[in-house]
């Protein structure tokens, strides 16, 4: 293997192609493990059960962790990939149940996925040291028949937000005998927990510290998080009041890493245009797995982790035919889970060589070594970027990732200032707890679970939601507490992970099949499971027959066809209030509520491989309409960027509001650590509402998550970082990687690109 | 950053009102926390701070009470029958969780000649404590519970609700007429719901009964000062309803006396009933699994078939189960077993596995035993 990987790297060094598209060949050493012995009083049973696995030390942070646990003191530990993070859990709560064996733990896996490998990890432990102590998954895939028995006997409980949320906590008396005795509740990549995810995360911590309380436990919590720059901060925000130590040191050694920021060459210089990030990732990828380098490719899109398994295996299979022995496989959120585990399972065992992924796999779901990673974009985040290039590496040996930026704005800014990339501490993970819509849906949740007392805590002020509750009708105020009155079940309203709770499910029709074999959540669906969509799965092509929305199903056929389908949004936006105004030498910022209606009303058919544009059709569904929020920045006449703006023509003020637009969207999802589909921009140059220019940035989750407000908390920085991005652009008339292509269709005389500069300068 | 209380203000003007139960009249609007009174005045006393109690009596039948000693020795071990309590319980919603609470409940036993029925009406939330300890305090002494889906909905309701009130509890042992009518009747009423069996079964309509459904919301409307005229009719129909449960218990001893005179007309599960009769009266039930069996059912069938094989008697089963064997999945497995072990026919009974394996019916743990099956069956093939 070692081989492999020196050889494959000495290959591309020498390779004057490829290091022409270099922009940075980083280094990272090898790291020696630092050590601690066992802890003192670490149990003999779970000291043989180590040393069974052939553990006779411990890496220091699993010893602090192990030792901050004994004082019943909560804590975040940051454990990078493969530092030996389950030990930073298991062994303190082994211990404890060793210890008074009615104690309990809950363990908290973003993702079912998670938890599944999780139990496997424990069991061994739990079987070879001969513990004995009781580990159950408790998730939406365990059958009823053996639910009871996990409740009352499991000592350790694997399960997911998701179902503490809507399974275990409304049901809290079922759960007496392990709440009773709740002692560790272990929080597994709180990183993940960001935004929406995170707010809802804290707010279901309120409720389970609660309802934990009325039972008379008081658990500890443990985190683990990923590299980010704010561990501590995030799991303290998650928290809420009781305090989070932070234990940031690591003693995992770990092998040399070779990290290339690549910029695909350009293949037409005057718009700017680059060869495309798929067809390159996959040529990149294709040269690993041909040396026997095992790799994954990360991609930005589902349709675009199909597209680039497809081409790679159509290429292997030219190459090779069926002698090449190189497995690869596309792996993303809307499989079923059987097919999922079997890929983690393929990959493990090595029958799998290669996969491409969504950010699924990003997560410490255990895929066991690989040697290099492909990044197939940036992945809108730096920390996200070392979680997904730390995928390719062991603990010895050397391993590679190559991150290939896309022609977007965001990519072409990283992958040309590599100082900025490495220079750079990772994002913060920053939540909302106290937005009203998760507040209150998870208030409302609370109620159901138990009355709420007048004085009891929960968020910055319970009592103004109760009232809105009780106005609302759903909760009563009786006796000096609020009791639920309604007759719905309140959490399964609510779902955790986005807007829309519904998931529609995507039945494969061809021959009378129908077999389920994916879902995905509605907005989606209507992208991409529209009526005549080409869907894809696992490499192969699906037309979409139908998609009923009322019954939550979409129809697909297997089908040959040489295009993909991409789904056109159009939006309209209204204002419903402005919150706050406040405004500097510049323009003005309108916080406020706005409602975005949307409607995918077109879509293009776009041909295989040469990625052009072959064709539009019509779509007809109903509008998603969202009440969100927004920062509005309006550019008036009396503050400078205004009067700079009557200046223009009207050419250039389309020009420039748009191109502004633009170098917003793609570079503030680096300073609010978001995705960048977690917020949207929309450019209007005579807006009706504000009558003059303004530019609206918004929530893409209803209510808000915080986007808007801390936008305009970074608004300098943000506005810095643009500015410097168009500056330093060496394109002419405006690129992908700056203020956009110019639009040819469009037709304008001027250079947008011109139009803008002189704006910006004259603003600075 | 907006105030949470302003960001709540600008959630209120995006609630959407569900559409109110147009419900009793002389409803006032408003809420707060006004003293709730009883559902009527009449008849209701008080038991305690929101919580009132109603005592009826109901005369039995002579007969009627025959047929429900003879359905407690044959259901409950010889219980006696004054040691039986009938109940019921109307809820706030249907899905469960610890937010739904029980409103009203109402237990009935059988003293002398008469059923007595009592209801314990909880007249607001913070009554909730004393609700039930007047509960606890009915159903105290009785050796077991009888209701309709109580196993499933009102007992874990009802546990709900005292660990909630942080009072313990420990309810006698439970019978659900739920799964009896379910055997009998499945498939030849509409469904299975006491409304449905009452009906049909023992032939009550009744007058101006609130549909179960609007049932929370005409709480809801009470607690909320909608007055007491709809929560009467909650009263009644929850007493027709236990009423319905000592009547169709009685119904069931009536069968179980005399069976044939239900068997006629296909107005019950013949088999259903025979099986029952078997398994806690060994021998009761054999002459109506025959008749059953002649007329072609395909449970007195398989059952017959089982009879044979117990009894050792394989060219008798054998001859049942290749007749089955096309329609029944238990058959063909049989016939599979018995071609595999007894006969040594591997290829007979391979056959008869990939057929069964063809289909897709099967539930998930037969399928991995049916492939099991199929695996060995092909390594005692290939090794010959």
């Amino acid at each position: 293997m070692e081989a492999k990987i020196e050889k494959i790297l000495l290959s591309l060094e020498t390779d004057r192609a490829f290091m022409d598209n270099v922009t940075r060949w980083e280094k990272i050493p090898a790291r020696e493990g630092e050590f601690a012995p066992f802890p003192e009083g670490l149990h003999p049973r779970l000291a043989a059960a180590l040393n069974a696995r052939g553990i006779d030390k411990l890496y220091i942070h699993q010893a602090r962790a192990f030792v901050t646990a004994r004082e019943a003191q909560s804590f975040v530990v940051v454990t990078p990939t493969a530092s030996g993070k389950s030990l930073c859990y298991n062994l303190p709560v082994l211990q404890s149940i060793l210890e008074e064996p009615a104690r309990r733990a809950l363990y908290i896996f973003p993702t079912k996925a998670l938890s599944q490998d999780q139990q496997a990890d424990l069991n061994d432990a739990a079987v070879s040291g001969e513990l004995g102590v009781k580990i159950a998954t408790y998730d939406g895939d365990t059958p009823n028949s053996v639910r009871a028995s996990a409740r009352e006997t499991g000592q350790i409980i694997i399960s997911n937000p998701d179902m503490l949320h809507s399974g275990i906590l409304p049901n809290h008396p079922k759960w007496i005998k392990f709440l009773k005795t709740l002692s560790w509740v272990v929080i597994d990549e709180v990183h993940s927990y960001r935004g929406v995810f995170g707010s809802h995360l804290a707010n279901l911590l309120r409720r389970l510290k609660r309802i934990a309380a009325f039972y008379g436990s008081r658990p500890v919590f443990i985190f683990c998080s990923a590299t980010i720059a704010n561990p501590a901060e995030l799991a303290q925000r998650i928290l809420g009041d009781e305090k989070v130590r932070l234990i940031a040191e690591n003693g995992a050694p770990s092998g040399e890493k070779h990290l290339v920021l690549y910029n695909p060459p350009l293949v037409d210089r005057v718009q700017g245009i680059r060869r495309g990030v798929v067809l390159e990732s996959q040529r990149i990828a294709l040269r690993l797995l041909c040396e026997g380098v095992k790799t994954i490719v990360f991609s930005r899109s589902r349709i675009q982790t199909e597209l680039i398994g497809s081409y790679i295996t159509a290429k292997l299979a030219n190459l090779y035919n069926d002698n090449s022995r190189i497995r690869v496989e596309s792996y993303r959120g809307g499989y079923l889970p059987n097919e999922r585990r079997e890929i983690e399972a393929g990959l493990r065992s090595g029958a799998i060589q290669g996969v491409v992924s969504t950010n699924a796999l990003e997560l410490g779901i255990d895929i066991g070594g690989l040697d290099a990673a492909v990044l197939a974009g940036f992945p809108g985040s730096i920390s996200s970027s070392w979680q997904q290039a730390g995928r390719a590496g062991r603990r010895q040996g050397v391993s590679l990732a190559v991150m290939i930026a896309s022609s977007s704005p965001l990519d072409q800014f990283m992958v040309k200032h590599p100082d900025y990339f490495f220079g750079r501490p990772p994002e913060s993970g920053f939540i909302d707890p106290d937005n009203p819509y998760i507040l209150s849906d998870h208030m409302r949740c609370a109620v159901f679970e138990l009355p709420f007392g007048e004085d009891e805590a929960f968020g910055e002020d319970p009592l103004s939601v109760l009232e809105f509750l009780e106005e609302g009708g759903t909760v009563r105020k009786a006796g000096g507490a609020y009791h639920w009155a309604d007759r719905s079940y309140p959490a399964e309203g609510v779902s955790l992970r986005s807007a829309s709770s519904q998931n529609i499910v995507i039945i494969d029709i061809t021959k009378g099949r129908n077999a389920v074999i994916g879902e995905m959540d509605r907005p989606s669906a209507k992208e991409m499971l529209f009526p005549n969509a080409v869907y894809l799965h696992r490499g192969r092509q699906f037309m979409v027959k139908d998609l009923n929305l009322e019954e939550k199903r979409a129809e697909v056929e297997e089908a040959k066809v040489n295009y993909y389908t991409d789904g056109i949004v159009k939006r309209d936006i209204k204002v419903l209030t402005r919150d706050s105004r406040v405004e500097d030498s510049e323009c003005v910022y309108v916080l406020g509520d706005i409602l975005v209606r949307s409607q995918v009303t077109k879509f293009k058919k776009i041909r295989y491989h040469s990625h052009e544009n072959i064709g539009y059709g019509e779509i007809m569904l109903p509008e998603e309409e969202m009440h969100t929020r927004s920062l509005i920045l309006v550019f008036e006449k009396t503050l400078r960027a205004g009067e700079l703006f009557t200046l223009r023509t009207e050419e250039e003020k389309a020009q420039i509001i748009c191109a502004l637009g633009c170098l917003y969207r793609r570079i503030a999802p680096v300073f609010l650590l978001c995705d960048p589909r977690d917020i949207g921009v929309s450019e209007r140059l005579r807006d009706p509402h504000f009558e003059a220019p303004a530019i609206y940035i918004f929530d893409q989750y209803p209510g808000g998550t915080g986007l808007a407000d801390k936008f305009l908390e970074k608004i300098k920085d943000i506005r810095g970082a643009a500015a410097q991005l168009l500056l330093d652009c060496p394109c002419e008339e405006g690129c992908p990687s700056c203020i956009g292509p110019r639009d040819k269709t469009v037709e304008i005389t001027g250079n947008p690109k011109k139009a803008i500069t002189a704006f910006v300068r004259e603003l600075e | 950053m907006a105030s949470l209380k302003d960001r709540l203000e600008a959630l209120r003007r995006d609630v959407r009102k569900e559409p109110q139960y147009s419900g009793p009249p002389g409803s006032s609007a408003g809420g707060g926390e006004s003293v709730r009174g009883a559902p009527e005045p009449s008849g209701w006393e008080r038991e305690g701070d929101f919580v009132f109690r109603r005592e009826q009596t109901f005369r039995l039948r002579e007969e009627t009470l025959g047929r429900i000693r003879c359905a407690a020795d044959f259901f409950l071990d010889r219980a006696e029958p004054k040691t039986l309590l009938w109940y019921d319980t109307e809820t706030t919603g249907l899905s469960g969780g610890a937010g739904t609470h029980v409103f009203l409940y109402g237990g009935a036993r059988i003293e002398g000649g008469e059923a007595r029925l009592t209801q314990i009406f909880l007249a607001d939330f913070p009554g909730e404590k004393a609700f039930l300890s007047a509960v606890t305090r009915n159903f105290a002494g009785s050796g077991c519970m009888l209701s309709y889906n109580g196993r499933a909905f009102d007992a874990p309701l009802l546990k709900n609700r005292f660990i909630v009130s942080r009072m313990s509890c420990r309810l006698p042992p439970q019978f659900d007429l739920l799964f009896v009518s379910r055997r009998l009747w499945k498939g030849i009423l509409p469904d299975c719901s006491l409304g449905s069996v009452e009906r049909h079964i023992l032939g009550k309509n009744r007058e101006n009964d609130i549909p179960g459904m609007l049932i929370p919301q005409v709480y809801f409307d009470y607690l909320a000062g909608g007055g007491s005229a709809g929560m009467q009719r909650v009263a009644s129909h929850h007493r027709d309803d236990i009423l319905s449960l000592i009547g169709l218990f009685a119904r069931f001893g009536e069968i179980i006396r005399s069976p044939s005179a239900f068997l006629s007309g296909k107005k019950l599960h013949a088999a259903a009933l025979g099986l029952m009769l078997e398994n806690r009266r060994p021998g009761a039930g054999i002459s109506i699994l025959r008749e059953a069996a002649r007329g072609g059912d395909m449970r007195a069938l398989v059952w017959i078939s089982r009879r044979y094989k117990r009894a050792g008697d394989f060219s008798a089963a054998e001859k049942l189960w290749t007749a089955l064997a096309e329609k029944n999945a238990f058959a063909a497995l049989e016939l599979a077993k018995y071609f595999e072990h007894r006969r040594g026919d591997y290829e007979g009974a391979l056959r008869l596995t990939e057929r069964l394996l063809s289909q897709a019916s099967a539930a998930r743990a037969d399928l991995s035993a049916l492939k099991k099956r199929r695996e060995r069956l092909i390594r005692k093939l290939s090794g010959n």
